[in-house]
């Protein structure tokens, strides 16, 4: 008798745990070691009864391990071993298929400037490092020259023709040139891109520049707020009426683990409307911090739907598709780690440098876990949301409270 | 009403096919129907309102996104053979016939501009895609200089290109000439060889009724140094065994491509088949298929480390046709907005120049209904997307279709008459294999779960080079 699991059900080992996804219900259960070894080997087709030998257990504990997924309809006994195509969104030839395909772009971060009156720790140009300085506005050392308004709006038309979905637009301070940010938007809004992002932070908003973003109804702002919430960043909050996000910035650094819960969630209270909410966190070193962060905790493996999955599964979550045009021309893969730029708009269009650099910009857009230690030796590794700049290896993470060699989350 | 497709396999197991989710189950194990019908939902089967299109300018964007995969120039409609199943021959009465005409020279090189014109373009929405450049016929070899022309005009103009060049031939007029040049150019060349001398010669022949099967293995001596491939035609009396042996030897490039002869276009040439005929191609199947099964009981557990040469015989190839149709089948988020059923996509995938400089939707399609520009004037946008209209129109029934996202029809059915039409005979054909090929799929699957997929990417590390003719 064999025991399989059903199509929706994807079992995914680690080194010491696995877990297993259940793609209907986007649901993760995790498994010990011995439920793992067994879920191993039937889905290699092996017998029930060679399982219990090969793994020296009783077969009332097998079954009972098997009648478990069983109950909650993820598997099924079979008299003759049956084939299980594994239930998927996209073909799993499509990637090695004969034609050229274009490539698979997501978001895309314009810097419409360099620029910004104030100096917070967790910007850029400074040593503190935030988890998600990608949709935070940064200014950078050495960056004078801006590109003019005709020529952004001519890269837009380059990554509106590229297939970019989600278009990024910060800088430095976004708001501080009403007119320049209005051409940009306009130029958007014809373009028809699927989403339009503004990253903006509380002390750039005056009363002129929130009626400047309710004019724009189709626009999502994350707007950057320092932490506790200040009267202002509340004042915001009620006044913008489109879509908002508010991202407090936390330093971790000389906070408890506790605190750092304590305080969120009584800010979170403050907010009156119905914003989008998501927490971010900065600290002076990550390697002494990272453990009070729910972000490098459980909940950085809370993605458990079939896309996300095969997506992680080609893909880098994060990096996957993405490029960045700071404010002076230059192109690169993630708004932070910029220390080789592939172009620049300038004198290149984004499609060439897309072409000329295929092997720079894939080394970052495929860098899947598999090819992150420890990540692949770990069962999250197609569930888990992941930022390689703040690691200080690409290829390495250092920053996580799971230790897959020993299962066990610290 | 929920559209489903039962099956069994050689063990007894039962399965069901899910075509909207193009999921299969064990009937046992489907138990969550509620979740699956929300699974469906959540994939989605958007199908844009071609009717609503106002500006062809996206039809234009979707060619320039995936489309120019191949530029295929006709450079003759003459053939120095008169093989029985050809679409040009008396079998096919609503095709062209066998006609003397040469490509000019300035249809070939404005056909030639024209694509790199618009791969240029297209680079703004696809920066990967490179020219692609095939020869075909008629038969290419008679206009050689034609074919030199070309490929010098692209390699001394199109200099920031990496052009692959390909030609199909029946490589009858094969010499040390036209084989150091494409050499020279890396050309590949595909031929057309059917299976052994009694196979070959009983249709692919010679004006006089002389078969050809001679003269092409001498010539495929000399083929050292490029890269080579053969594609085979069959029909009901095929021995499809002897055929598989044939391309098993050593002195044949390896077998990249099978087709019956052509039943999608009105034709007289199945006529002569008998029933006993029939019965015993079904016989041979069958032999087949029970090979296939053999073979992965065998090799069950060795991964890639098969033979490849071996691999790639007739019977081989047939079952990795199989296997990459069924894996390709559009599921979840791989279904077509615009072409939501057939294998059909948006014409202005490849470009077919044909002798005249009509540009057409493939070199499978004959009727008016495939042409979709003219190397003058280019792409006529607004012409394929009247293509599309009436392909929707012709399909509206597959939305109730067991085989709706696993079906292969083409252009060449929809697209070789006067309109784009239908055909619902070749649509029950298609929908009675697949019982069968799920089937037998699945019964391979249970033998060795891997092996599907390990087919596939056999498949397609074998013929990466020349992907474009097998499209």
């Amino acid at each position: 008798m064999f025991f399989r699991l059903n199509p929706e059900s994807r079992l995914i080992s680690g080194q010491k745990k696995g877990v297993l996804y259940d793609f209907l219900d986007n649901k993760v259960y995790n498994l010990s070691p011995e439920e793992k070894s067994v879920l191993e080997l039937a889905e290699k087709s092996t017998e029930i009864e060679e399982i219990c030998k090969k793994l020296g257990m009783p077969e009332a504990s097998v079954m009972d391990i098997f009648e478990k997924f069983r109950e909650k309809s993820l598997g099924e006994f079979y008299e003759n071993n049956p084939y299980i195509e594994p239930l998927r969104m996209k073909s799993p030839i499509s990637s090695g298929a004969f034609y050229d395909s274009p490539p698979q772009l997501t978001n895309f971060f314009v810097e419409l400037n360099n620029s910004c009156h104030y100096n917070c720790s967790y910007c850029g140009k400074n040593r503190m490092k935030r988890i998600f300085g990608c949709i935070g506005c940064n200014v950078w050392d050495g960056q004078k020259k801006v590109v003019e308004s005709d020529s952004l709006i001519t890269v837009l038309d380059q990554a509106h023709m590229l297939g970019f979905g989600q278009i990024f637009l910060t800088g430095g301070n976004v708001l501080e040139n009403l007119d320049r940010l209005s051409a940009v938007l306009n130029h958007c809004e014809t373009l028809h891109f699927p989403t339009i992002f503004l990253t903006c932070h509380e002390t750039h908003v005056t009363t002129d520049s929130v009626d400047f973003l309710n004019h724009y109804k189709g626009l999502t702002v994350f707007l950057n707020c320092d932490f506790p919430l200040s009267p202002k960043a509340l004042k915001i909050a009620d006044s913008l009426r489109g879509n908002l996000t508010l991202v407090p910035i936390v330093d971790v650094t000389d906070m408890s683990k506790e605190d750092v819960m304590k305080d969120i969630q009584n800010e979170h209270e403050k907010i009156q409307r119905k914003v989008g909410w998501q927490v971010d966190y900065c600290s002076a070193d990550f390697t002494k911090d990272y453990c009070k962060i729910p972000l490098f905790g459980r909940e950085r493996a809370a993605n458990a739907s079939l896309q996300f999955f095969e997506w992680c599964q080609e893909y880098h979550p994060c990096l996957g598709g993405i490029l960045t045009v700071s404010s002076d021309g230059n192109v690169y893969v993630c708004r932070i780690m910029r220390d080789n730029p592939l172009g620049n708009v300038l004198n290149t269009n984004l499609s060439e440098i897309i072409r000329n650099k295929k092997k720079e910009t894939h080394a970052f857009w495929n860098l899947t876990r598999d090819k992150i230690t420890p990540c692949n030796s770990c069962e999250y590794r197609y569930s888990c949301m992941d930022c390689r700049a703040i690691e200080k290896d690409a290829y390495q993470t250092n920053l996580c409270a799971y230790d897959p060699h020993e299962g066990k989350w610290k | 009403m929920v559209i489903k497709m039962d099956f069994k396999t050689l063990s007894g197991n039962e399965y069901v096919y899910l075509p909207e989710s193009g999921i299969v189950y064990p009937k046992k194990a489907l138990k969550r129907p509620a979740e699956i019908e929300k699974f469906e939902k959540s994939v989605g089967n958007e199908k844009i309102n071609l009717d609503e299109i106002k500006n062809p300018d996206i039809i234009k964007e979707l060619i320039f996104k995936s489309g120019l995969q191949e530029l295929i120039l006709e450079v003759t409609q003459k053939c120095n053979l008169r093989c029985k199943y050809c679409v040009y021959s008396e079998s096919y009465p609503g095709v062209r016939g066998y006609n003397p005409k040469d490509m000019s020279e300035d249809t070939a090189l404005k056909a030639i501009d024209l694509y790199f014109s618009l791969l240029k373009e297209g680079r703004a929405y696809n920066p990967y895609r490179e020219p692609k450049i095939g020869f075909y016929g008629g038969e290419p070899l008679l206009n050689f200089e034609l074919i030199k022309t070309c490929i010098t005009h692209v390699m001394e103009n199109y200099t920031d290109f990496d052009p692959h060049f390909v030609m199909t031939t029946n490589s009858t007029l094969l010499s040390d000439e036209i084989l150091t040049f494409l050499r020279e150019y890396d050309c590949e060349i595909v031929l057309s060889i059917d299976g052994p001398k009694e196979e070959h010669d009983r249709n692919r022949v010679f004006p006089g009724g002389k078969g050809s099967f001679d003269t092409i293995m001498e010539n495929a001596k000399s083929l050292g140094g490029l890269k080579a491939y053969c594609q085979a035609v069959y029909d009901l009396k095929t021995n499809t065994n002897k055929v598989h042996e044939f391309f098993c030897g050593d002195d044949v490039p390896i077998l990249s491509g099978i087709s019956s002869v052509s039943s999608k276009i009105p034709n007289t040439y199945y006529n002569q088949f008998s029933a006993r005929d029939r019965k015993t191609h079904e016989g041979r199947l069958a032999k087949m298929r029970h090979y296939q099964i053999e073979k992965v009981k065998r090799e069950s557990g060795k991964g890639n480390k098969r033979n490849g040469k071996d691999r790639a015989s007739l019977y081989d190839l047939n079952l990795m046709n199989l296997i990459t149709s069924i894996l390709s089948r559009h599921i979840g988020r791989c279904k077509d907005p615009y072409v939501p059923y057939t294998g059909a996509g948006v014409p202005g995938f490849k470009l077919f120049a044909d002798a005249y400089g009509f540009l057409r939707i493939c070199e499978r399609t004959f009727g008016d209904a495939s042409i979709i520009g003219d190397v003058e004037s280019g792409l006529n946008y607004e012409k394929i997307l009247g293509i599309l209209q009436s392909l929707r129109s012709e399909t509206l029934s597959c939305e109730s279709c067991v085989a709706k996202n696993m079906c292969s029809l083409c252009y060449a059915t929809f697209a070789s008459g006067p309109a784009i039409k239908g055909d619902p005979a070749v649509c029950e054909d298609v929908k009675m294999q697949l019982e069968g090929m799920l089937s037998h799929l699945w019964t391979l699957g249970e033998i060795d779960q891997n092996v599907l997929i390990e087919l596939a990417e056999e498949y397609y590390a074998l013929f990466e080079d020349i992907g474009k003719e097998l499209l």
